[in-house]
């Protein structure tokens, strides 16, 4: 596996050299597309008077800077025969937004370290205590390319790799983008491998279907997988937008290992992980969506028929005689909605699901509201309380912490130059008392480094789930320098 | 008789003039002209640097590019689009402004991959750390405010109107604004900017005007100083292009997962 890694980090390294290569160069073709543009604004009207302070020693300090930056193309020095003075400043505007419009490499690396103040939980009897650590470190890497191929078309690639200390599971690598994407008035086309969000809530995404989570990432299931896809969607001005999804090869749902914290009592073995469809992982998913917004609603309706993102785990065994889960697959469809509200301060959100093949068919609803108190007392601080119940009616051997819980939050928003930002938040079970907070705090440090703090506490009532986590409480420190 | 119904109607109409007076139709006047000079720009696009300085010096940088699209009969359709600071790289925000009534923004959150519909009556909040508010930086339509010209003055040898507007936006954060419009090309040169209790808050300068397509006036460099923190920001635009065909379907929220 580290061997595997590291290729795969050499890999990425040599792509970056190659597209920072790429970009400083341009291709002919791209100077055509400039000099059209150039011929273009040259048949405009030219500026009849251009103001005195044009000149002034400021603006050709600022000129100066930019030019700093890039050299100056062919276009212009012939540019540069142009008689007025305020015709060539305007060329090398045009190179400022140029570099905008061409490859952008972009990503971050992170040096994470998860401390554990309490001691792991035994395991099963028999078995050694695997993850009886208190400090768990990694390195992540994702690095990503963009550029307009056409005027009408994207393409963004981005990966993602990390390497962890102690969890096999965790060092994983993935694609996230891969995605060539086309536009034409009303109509996009997609194709490759992609991200897609739906929904509306902040303590649970029920109706967000499209990518499988990166479970190992973070528990919190905001992390997606690369998903391959094709994709179109039609936008009509009055109807709302209408999107389609053709997917195949359905990624597994990645659980930590036993060296993981916090992980199962016991291991996930994808090994033997069983699909429904014959076709197995070549299964072809589809999904459609409408979206709709007007006045202050936003309202979607989603409908997937294909492999279920969310395995059932049954208990089995290896050849060995090892007890494990196995992963089960299904063929499911899933009817969505989700909605919100949007009024001054208030947003009044809702989500819900109708879900059928694991088992019997069940419904799944997350609905309540964030309310905003904008600079709140006199200050520049935002103030947000969130409220959200969960209801989840599945009983089938799905992983679901919470299905009848409250959610409550507080974001605070700091509006400085580094965008602080703290989120703190309770899941609170309404059967059994089981309480998990969650705290976060963000900040960026100069144009480039952020860094990230959370903590997490599982506070288990009775037999809930969450027993497991009893004593995986974790402070999290995130360094991440992005680019 | 006669006489009665004029009498009732002077009575009547007292009140209506005394705030629609001649002061006010002059500031009225003034608005609408500046904003008629500035219609049918059709679609515009620019680059903007934007500079944080706090009162010791210390600058933070954010690379910011913006489209607009001119909806006639309603606000206009715009479209901000973050290139730095890289960890806000490609959010993006949509907005819909609709004058007095409240914008639909939608907000685009490229990490998640997430639209989120956003409370709009930000309207005095801060504009990523600067000393502008979402309120400075939104399409400004007549509408918006009421009116009323003060005095002839000049702002640097340049002679201008000077008007007063007052927000009819409950959520905003000025009581009443200074502005300098000059006399021959009706482009604001100085804005003072007093805060609900009425003190100076911030002054903004826009400098180094250009006219495209011969017509619309542009400025390439724009202050705001906040008197009371010692902060400042300023603005650098560039590479302004205009008529450049975009569409409504240019800013839609499919579109805003797709702007980079």
């Amino acid at each position: 596996m580290p061997v595997s890694t590291l290729l795969w980090l050499l890999t990425a390294l040599l792509c970056l050299g190659g597209s920072t290569r790429a970009s400083a160069q341009e291709t002919p073709a791209e100077r055509m597309e400039e000099a059209d543009e150039k011929v273009r604004e040259l048949q405009e009207p030219a500026p009849e008077g251009v103001e005195l302070e044009l000149t002034t020693p400021t603006t050709t300090e600022k000129e100066a800077e930019w030019k700093d930056e890039e050299e100056p193309t062919e276009e212009e020095a012939t540019a540069d025969q142009e008689p007025e003075g305020e015709q060539e400043q305007e060329e090398e505007r045009e190179t400022f937004g140029d570099r905008f419009k061409r490859g952008d490499l972009f990503g971050f690396f992170d040096v994470q370290g998860r401390f554990f103040p309490q001691p792991a939980l035994s395991p099963p009897p028999g078995s050694p205590v695997l993850n009886d650590y208190w400090f768990n470190g990694s390195l992540a890497w994702e690095p990503g390319f963009f550029m307009n191929v056409t005027d009408n078309m994207n393409f963004e690639l981005i990966l993602f790799g990390r390497v962890d200390q102690h969890d096999r599971n965790r060092t994983h690598g993935d694609i996230r983008e891969g995605f060539f994407e086309l536009f034409f008035n009303e109509w996009t086309f997609g194709f490759g491998v992609h991200k897609v969000f739906w929904g509306v809530t902040e303590s649970r995404h029920l109706v967000d279907i499209i990518n499988q989570t990166d479970l190992v990432e973070d528990f919190d299931t905001d992390i997606k997988l690369g998903q391959a896809m094709i994709t179109t969607s039609y936008t009509h001005e009055k109807a709302g937008t209408f999107s389609l999804f053709v997917m195949s090869w359905a990624r597994p749902l990645v659980f930590p290992g036993p060296l993981g914290r916090p992980t199962l009592p016991l291991p996930v073995d994808n090994g033997i992980r069983v699909y429904e469809s014959r076709l197995k992982q070549g299964q072809i998913s589809t999904a459609f969506r409408w979206s709709y917004a007007v006045a202050g609603l936003d309202l979607g309706l989603s409908y997937f028929f294909g492999t279920a993102r969310e395995p059932q785990l049954f208990l089995a065994a290896t050849g060995a005689g090892v007890p494990v889960f196995q992963p089960v697959y299904a063929l499911i469809h899933q009817g969505g909605l989700d909605a919100q509200y949007t009024i001054e301060g208030w947003l009044l959100k809702v989500e819900s699901i109708v879900r059928g093949g694991q088992g019997p068919t069940f419904g799944a609803i997350t609905g309540g509201f964030e309310y905003t108190f904008f600079q709140a007392n006199g200050s520049v601080v935002d103030v947000g309380v969130i409220l959200e119940y969960n209801y989840d009616g599945r009983d089938n051997n799905t992983f679901i912490l919470f299905n009848n819980d409250f959610f409550t939050g507080m974001r605070l928003t700091l509006n400085d130059v580094g965008s602080t930002e703290f989120l703190i938040g309770a899941f609170i079970d309404t059967e059994d008392g089981t309480v998990f907070i969650a705290a976060e705090a963000a900040r960026r440090f100069g144009e480039n480094w952020k860094i990230l703090l959370e903590g997490r506490g599982y506070i288990p009532q009775g037999d809930n789930v969450l027993e497991f986590f009893r004593n995986d409480s974790q402070i999290q420190v995130d360094i991440e320098f992005r680019y | 008789m006669n006489r009665f119904v004029a009498l009732v109607l002077v009575v009547m109409l007292a009140p209506a003039l005394a705030v629609a007076g001649p002061a006010e139709d002059k500031g009225l006047e003034i608005a609408k002209e500046a904003d008629r000079r500035d219609t049918g720009f059709g679609d515009t696009t620019a680059d903007m640097i934007m500079t944080l300085r706090n009162k010791r010096g210390q600058e933070s940088k954010r690379e910011i590019e913006i489209r607009t699209l001119e909806v006639k009969g309603d606000g206009d359709k715009s479209l901000t689009v973050f290139h730095s600071p890289r960890d806000v790289r490609g959010t993006a925000l949509l907005t819909y402004s609709h004058g007095v009534k409240p914008d639909d923004q939608w907000l685009y959150l490229p990490a998640l991959r997430r639209v989120k519909r956003i409370a709009s009556n930000n309207k005095s909040g801060p504009f990523m750390g600067s000393e502008f508010a979402y309120e400075d930086l939104s399409s400004q339509e007549v509408e918006k405010y009421k009116y009323k010209y003060i005095k002839d003055d000049e702002v640097e040898g340049v002679a201008c109107f000077l008007i007063e507007r007052y927000p009819v936006d409950k959520d905003s954060g000025y009581t009443r604004q200074q502005v300098w419009i000059d006399k021959d090309e009706y482009r604001a040169r100085k804005i003072d900017y007093y805060d609900r209790k009425g003190q100076l808050l911030k002054t903004f300068t826009p400098t180094e005007y250009e006219k495209f397509l011969g017509k619309y006036w542009r400025a390439h460099k724009m202050v705001m100083v906040n008197h009371q923190n010692g902060k400042s920001t300023e603005l650098i635009w560039s590479n302004f292009k205009f008529k450049s065909g975009l569409k409504d379907s240019d800013f839609t929220r499919t579109r805003l997962t797709q702007v980079l």
